[in-house]
């Protein structure tokens, strides 16, 4: 099977161009706009924004853990830490249920929100609490993986009386967590871009649609390993087009890319073609996996189909 | 200038953005100093008159006077507003009237 990376970029291009220009109308990119800042920003997906406020968290947890002991500051910090961890979980079951809503205005050219948000709720709740039990998980191997090293590289520093000797641990650390934050990186993006549109196709729970997914990730490991260089090159040329459009007018452009949801609404065409990419890669694997040939009705309330819809004639790459 | 410039272009390579100086030429229109605002940015009085012609066509379309919607010339406007601003910066480069 002749997998190809581009082709698949100009259909997803071409969609967007279709939706979003062919007329333009105002209030379909506001709408969309908010789609898309459901499905991406409020999730922390590839908008800069949410990779921000996490580390952002990560580096405030540390400083709180430190003044915890505080009469006043103790109780105060745990209140709003436990707010905060409130919101951060609102922010990511929106973010799960808003994927779906996204979707379904890409695959069927048209804005929509609220017949989407109900008809794809199950679908939505289930990617929820995958994702919550996934950064559980990660938070866990990193956790024990930075402690295991820096536990190590103190035994080895107090045992050699060196501090030189702490640093082969710390090294081996450090490179554990990179390959890890690759691997996660990956199983996150396989999940955005092709357990999510199976999900949605076939009116599947996350695990189900992994359970799909894994037999073709096994047997095109390459492949897809390809196809996330290929979005890495696609993000790395779009950052470099949004630091440049900033550097170009005062850093007023940074302001309107980096707001929440006007950055949604002024990169549109960016978002929904990468929202098309993921679909119309996996489409070429055949009609079992073609998301766009095969898609359910549009949303109106109802529930989403609970079996593959038959496969239909000449559905393929 | 009022305090600190924040156009990183500027700090960068020492040059004016394209868009820098548009602020003080809107100031300069909205006090009627139309000259001293064509010399800073000549763009910002397009960009005026630009808002105002947008405003009568969507007031035109509102009360049924045009058949076409107005938005739907919005990204043609973008575009060209970008390619003009970046002209204009390339003309203002090469003869050395970028502001200060």
């Amino acid at each position: 099977m002749n997998v190809t990376y581009f082709p698949p970029l100009q259909r997803a291009w071409e969609r967007a161009r279709r939706t979003l220009l062919s007329p333009f109308r105002l209030e379909t990119w506001l709408v969309l706009g908010f789609a898309a800042f459901l499905s991406e920003w409020l999730s922390g997906g590839w908008g800069q924004s949410g990779l921000h406020r996490r580390a952002e968290w990560h580096g405030r947890a540390a400083e709180a853990l430190a003044i915890f002991a505080h009469p006043v500051w103790g109780p105060l910090l745990i209140v709003v830490a436990a707010v905060a961890i409130v919101v951060a979980l609102v922010f990511q079951w929106l973010g799960a249920r808003g994927k779906f809503v996204f979707l379904d205005d890409v695959v069927h050219e048209r804005p929509a929100i609220v017949a989407p948000w109900t008809a794809y709720r199950r679908q939505g709740n289930s990617l929820f609490l995958f994702k919550l039990a996934y950064w559980v998980v990660a938070a866990i191997v990193f956790g024990g993986v930075l402690l295991s090293a820096a536990g190590a590289a103190v035994l080895a520093w107090v045992g050699f009386h060196a501090p030189v000797a702490a640093a082969p641990p710390l090294a081996m650390g450090v490179s554990l967590l990179a390959v890890l934050g690759l691997i996660f990186a990956f199983v996150l993006l396989m999940l955005e871009d092709f357990v999510v549109p199976l999900m949605y196709r076939d009116g599947l729970l996350t695990l189900d649609a992994w359970r799909r997914f894994l037999p073709l990730l096994r047997q095109r490991l390459g492949t897809f390993v390809l196809y996330a260089l290929f979005v890495l090159m696609l993000r790395v040329i779009v950052g470099a087009f949004v630091v440049a459009v900033g550097v170009g007018t005062c850093c007023v452009g940074f302001l309107l890319f980096l707001a929440p949801y006007i950055g949604q609404v002024v990169l549109l065409p960016v978002y929904f073609t990468f929202r098309a990419l993921g679909p119309e890669f996996l489409g070429q694997f055949g009609p079992e996996f073609a998301l766009f040939a095969a898609a359910p009705p549009p949303a109106a309330g109802g529930a989403p189909p609970t079996s593959p819809p038959p496969p239909q004639p000449g559905a393929s790459a | 200038m009022i305090g600190a410039s924040l156009c990183a272009l500027r700090h960068v390579a020492g040059l004016a953005c394209p868009t820098c100086g548009l602020t003080r030429a809107f100031a300069l229109l909205a006090r009627g100093a139309w000259r001293e605002a064509l010399v800073l940015h000549p763009w910002a009085a397009a960009l005026v008159l630009q808002g105002v012609a947008a405003l009568l066509l969507c007031c035109l379309w509102c009360a049924g006077r045009l058949r076409s919607r107005p938005d739907r010339w919005l990204p043609h406007a973008v575009g060209l507003n970008l390619v003009g601003l970046v002209l204009l910066w390339l003309v203002r480069l090469a003869t050395g009237t970028l502001p200060g």
